[in-house]
């Protein structure tokens, strides 16, 4: 759903209006490839040596607008980022930006191992723009933020990695912008303090700054951003809302299937791919379709953790009063068995049909499985006292990929940035003080 | 937004010619120069034992040196010699040192300029208002010579200040120019490495122009830092006379220094990021 980006014009540059945060128009970077690197001081360099990184690429962000830049390496996310962060120049085009621009390109940088952590916030916090007298009024929070104890009056070489990156983040948190620009930054730290640094971004969100936030992972995007541009080889695929966005990119880069559908086999053949055959029977059903259903009915492969949802197979009986159980497998992305789902209501046992179509849905409730990517392996069968018959099994007949709840929803990760373990339920907890129970 | 126009507006664009001289935002980021000063200053001598007693043994060294292989007898004019070699030992060395420290500052910091923006005009600034302290750790050891010594100061001390501050802007253009320039040619900080070193023997700092044959002194004209490192002794030494007119032509050849290095400097910045 790609929305059309209209050129801009080439001699007109009104001043921005003033819910506009941010304007590109026609940005474009050419890098120059070793040869041509001498013409720095002139300007002339032949198309031959020279690669665009970044072409054409033009989009406007209102105020308080979350977007995220999605692509895969080298699609020239960063490239986008650098410039609109002044690092480095566009090749042609022009971007406007109101207001103060915060780009944590890599938390920690430029610190001076020598120096003290304290004596290392004036620096950084110079370093971002701010005044001595605006970290002034921030130190007491830069340095509680930043858990180091009386480490702070330790010069910074004495750190550890995760030490420094708290440091860093600390700083670039607390210098309130108008604009924040991320880059991967929340890669740092350990999960603990990962969490601390979301949950920081959710609070400056509640400032309601622009955020352009620069991810492979679009399960980031996703949680944090309402809007998205997919860049791909230095141009926009696609902008818009972030769903949308997220679900082409992931489609084409994952591979992600939310439904599927088996051709009709030849007339008495064998039907799709029949696993493990047992030649001493002939399969009473096959399948037909499959689909993972959202909450508003429609197919998706992507489903937040705080969502329901269905999974949907048809399929069809070959002669009458067979005895016919649809079965769904859920695998985690590492090929881990999650759980099989099969029909196990009072009666499935000899339930009966006559030859026709079917669809039965599985329902999966809500905060069941973890975030990830998942597949469905569906199966017909018939269970009997001395195993299972199997009609027609299609292994890895959908996948599809479990996000994070949005930002500020309920999720059963709680505090933490990530939680082991195949399922993810929410459970019920009670807390008591022992003191008061004697 | 009521206070959305209150907001400052950047603009990012291709232009190539419409670079300022001086960067326009450098105001903003002074705190970043203080800080970056501090950082150079604690860099030279802060993680040392005896920090500024190590000042002192390169010109002091050196001075002995000459002291005693001095072969003919009037190699300095207006000051003892021992004093005349100290002085011009040690501004010769803050000169050097100032314009090297200038021109590395951007590869010395390229890991910062390719990851946050800022004016890179500050790297070369700070490591030139750095070694100011270097200019006050002379000035200590060459008054005390000069009081061991009785030589007298007289009214041309105030051109003191003038002639250091000009020594140092010189260094910074210079500086400032190489360290552009040497962004697209890397040669180009050996071959100011082999020029320093030559001027180290083009320059009145161990003879006087006066004991060297009018021509060659016609020559040596040419070195803007005769002016300067004749200047500071003038203005010290009571004995030695101030030199106005090639003082005058060292502030010429600074101007340009600094005009040119900026120009420079200015043209890499927007893509100093990508030629580190």
């Amino acid at each position: 759903m790609s929305v059309v980006v209209s050129k801009p014009e080439a001699v007109a540059a009104p001043a921005l209006e003033p819910a506009t945060a941010l304007r590109v128009e026609n940005l474009g970077k050419r890098y120059l490839l070793e040869g041509a690197k001498r013409a720095l001081l002139s300007a002339r360099v032949r198309e031959d040596q020279s690669f665009w990184a970044l072409r054409g690429v033009s989009f406007t962000v209102q105020e308080g607008e979350r977007v995220g830049i999605i692509g895969r390496n080298g699609a020239g996310k960063s490239t986008l980022l650098k410039i609109l962060s002044r690092v480095i120049a566009p090749s042609e085009g022009r971007a406007e930006i109101r207001g103060r621009v915060a780009s944590l390109l890599e938390v920690g940088t430029g610190f001076n191992p020598r120096l003290t952590g304290r004596e290392n916030i004036y620096l950084n916090a110079a370093l971002l723009g701010l005044s001595r007298k605006d970290v002034d009024a921030r130190l007491d929070d830069i340095i509680t933020f930043a858990e180091l104890g009386r480490f702070i009056e330790e010069p910074v070489k004495t750190y550890s990695t995760g030490m420094r990156a708290r440091l860093g983040f600390a700083v670039a948190a607390h210098i309130d912008p108008d604009v924040l620009m991320l880059d991967e930054v929340l890669s740092v730290g350990d999960a603990a303090f990962q969490a601390k640094c979301l949950q920081r971004v959710g609070e400056m969100m509640g400032a309601n700054p622009t955020l352009l936030f620069v991810s492979h992972s679009f399960a980031a995007v996703r949680q944090f951003c309402d809007r998205c541009i997919w860049l791909e080889r230095g141009e926009v695929t696609m902008d818009g809302p972030v769903d949308k966005v997220v679900q082409a990119y992931a489609e084409q880069v994952m591979s992600l299937r939310p439904s599927v559908k088996w051709s009709e086999p030849a007339r008495g053949g064998m039907p799709g791919t029949v696993k493990d055959p047992q030649p001493d029977y002939e399969p009473k059903a096959r399948l037909l379709a499959a689909r993972v259903v959202a909450e508003d009915g429609l197919p998706t492969s992507h489903l937040s953790a705080d969502a329901e949802f269905e999974v949907e197979v048809d399929y069809e009986i070959l002669e009458d009063d067979a005895y016919v159980l649809p079965a769904f497998r859920f695998y985690a992305e590492d090929g881990q068995l999650v759980f099989t789902a099969v029909f196990s209501a009072p009666g499935a046992e000899n339930w009966r049909r006559p030859r026709g179509r079917y669809r039965s849905r599985a329902h999966v409730p809500a905060h069941l499985l973890n975030v990830g990517l998942h597949r469905v392996s569906i199966g017909l069968n018939t269970p009997h006292s001395g195993g299972l018959m199997r009609h027609h099994v299609e292994e890895n007949a959908l996948t599809f990929w479990i996000h994070e709840p949005r930002l500020g929803e309920v999720s059963a990760r709680g505090p933490y940035t990530t939680v082991k373990g195949a399922v993810r339920p929410m459970f019920n907890w009670t807390h008591d003080m022992l003191d008061d129970l004697f | 937004m009521a206070h959305a126009s209150e907001k400052p507006l950047t603009v990012i664009d291709a232009a190539r010619a419409r670079r300022a001289i001086f960067p326009p935002d450098f105001w903003r980021f002074r705190d970043l120069l203080a800080q970056m000063t501090m950082s150079a200053f604690r860099a030279k001598y802060m993680h040392l034992k005896s920090s500024f007693l190590w000042y002192y043994a390169r010109p002091l060294t050196i001075t002995l040196v000459f002291v005693v292989l001095r072969a003919t007898a009037d190699l300095g004019a207006g000051a003892p010699y021992p004093l005349f070699v100290l002085t011009g030992v040690c501004f010769w060395f803050i000169f050097a040192d100032t314009f090297s420290a200038a021109s590395g500052a951007l590869a010395r910091e390229a890991n910062l300029i390719q990851k946050v923006y800022f004016p890179i005009l500050i790297l070369p600034l700070a490591q030139t208002l750095a070694r100011f302290a270097d200019v006050g750790l002379a000035l200590i050891a060459i008054v005390a010579l000069q009081i061991a010594l009785g030589v007298g100061v007289d009214l041309e001390l105030l051109m003191l200040l003038p002639v250091i501050v000009q020594m140092m802007v010189l260094a910074f253009g210079l500086g400032c120019a190489v360290a552009a320039v040497s962004l697209s040619w890397p040669d180009a900080r050996e071959a100011a490495n082999v020029a320093l070193y030559l001027g180290l023997f083009l320059s009145p700092v161990f003879y006087s122009p006066e004991a060297m044959p009018p021509a060659a002194r016609m020559l040596l004209q040419v070195n803007p830092m005769v002016g300067s490192l004749e200047g500071v002794r003038g203005a010290l030494f009571e004995t030695a006379a101030f030199p106005w007119a090639a003082w005058a032509y060292s502030c010429a050849a600074t101007l340009l220094a600094v005009l040119v290095g900026l120009t420079l400097l200015g043209r890499a910045s927007r893509n100093a990021a990508e030629f580190l």
